[in-house]
């Protein structure tokens, strides 16, 4: 992945707020191309469409909580909210790495509710379109073809595009394990 | 509008268990604990050892302390009936804002919580204090 920005969340929350605003507009212009926020998780890129998107930021002070699945970080005060905030790494059973200064929390919001993902590096806003798209190239197993819209080969890279609705109503998340 | 400064503030008791900082409304407390150092001597525990009792690292996840010398208990009234709740070590006596400071737990781990009295979330300063409700019975 070329030319990222430096540091998490320098300059993209601009772009996202530009993006989302063009997003709207696209829509109203029934154009199929839409915008996708990178990011890195362990050695994988992954990309987030930005309609999703509510803030990027410095990974904030996190409050563990007790007792709940490992891929639960704990609490976030965000703007005057408490937030969950979640590895997405350990939800993927992506190899865990030490904290680095590139990492990042990505606020997202899902059915009003908004969520904190801890990700390791952000990349930089790109367009895709559906037909750019195929679920032939996930490399994930079965059980998480769920989590991802699909994937495209980008800058001699693979990146897989998140699907926050089949994250959340996944067991674990929105829906008890067991 | 008498009354309603005091129903706006929350008095919580914060307490450590492990690297959990905790809290739970004052008013469930029955007595307050004497400081760590007369907990050991047997006087002080005689008179909550007879009193049903769980360990609250046990709630928590955590394993069992290597000695329970230095720890302290809360005892709290359940619907009449005493119970002593093992923790390890009582923090400050906070006021809060209830609107301004207080929240209940995000929807994803009001889900997925194992420890079911765990309500909330108050900030005090800069910390996220993990609210308890300590008369609840699972």
């Amino acid at each position: 992945m070329p030319d990222f920005p430096t540091g998490p969340g320098k300059n993209v929350i601009e772009q996202v707020r530009r993006a989302q605003q063009n997003h709207l507009a696209q829509d109203t212009l029934d154009s199929p191309q839409q915008q996708y926020l990178t990011f890195r998780l362990s050695e994988e890129w992954y990309g987030l469409n930005v309609y999703q998107l509510v803030e990027v930021l410095p990974t904030p002070k996190i409050t563990r909580v007790p007792s709940v699945p490992d891929h639960i970080l704990g609490v976030m005060n965000f703007r005057g909210e408490v937030l969950s905030a979640i590895d997405l790494k350990k939800f993927f059973g992506l190899p865990q790495s030490e904290s680095t200064a590139d990492q990042a929390i990505v606020v997202v919001e899902h059915g009003e509710m908004q969520t904190g993902l801890l990700v390791d590096e952000i990349g930089d806003l790109i367009d895709l379109t559906p037909e750019d798209l195929s679920e032939e190239t996930i490399t994930t197993g079965e059980s998480q073809r769920a989590f991802f819209e699909g994937a495209t080969n980008w800058d001699e890279t693979l990146l897989s595009i998140i699907k926050l609705e089949g994250i959340f109503q996944s067991e674990g998340m929105y829906s008890h394990r067991g | 509008m008498v009354g309603t400064d005091e129903a706006a503030t929350l008095a919580i008791l914060t307490f450590w268990v492990g690297p959990f900082l905790l809290g739970v409304e004052a008013d469930q407390i029955v007595r307050l604990p004497p400081p760590p150092r007369q907990m050991s001597p047997t006087p002080d525990l005689g008179l909550v050892d007879h009193l049903p009792m769980l360990d609250l690292r046990m709630a928590c996840g955590l394993p069992p302390a290597p000695s329970d010398a230095h720890r302290q208990i809360l005892v709290i009234d359940r619907g009449g009936e005493k119970m002593g709740y093992k923790v390890d070590k009582v923090g400050d006596l906070i006021s809060v804002d209830m609107a301004r400071q207080v929240w209940k737990l995000p929807p994803l781990l009001e889900v997925q919580k194992q420890w079911k009295q765990l309500w909330g979330v108050c900030q005090w300063k800069d910390e996220l204090v993990l609210l308890v409700d300590l008369q609840y019975e699972p």
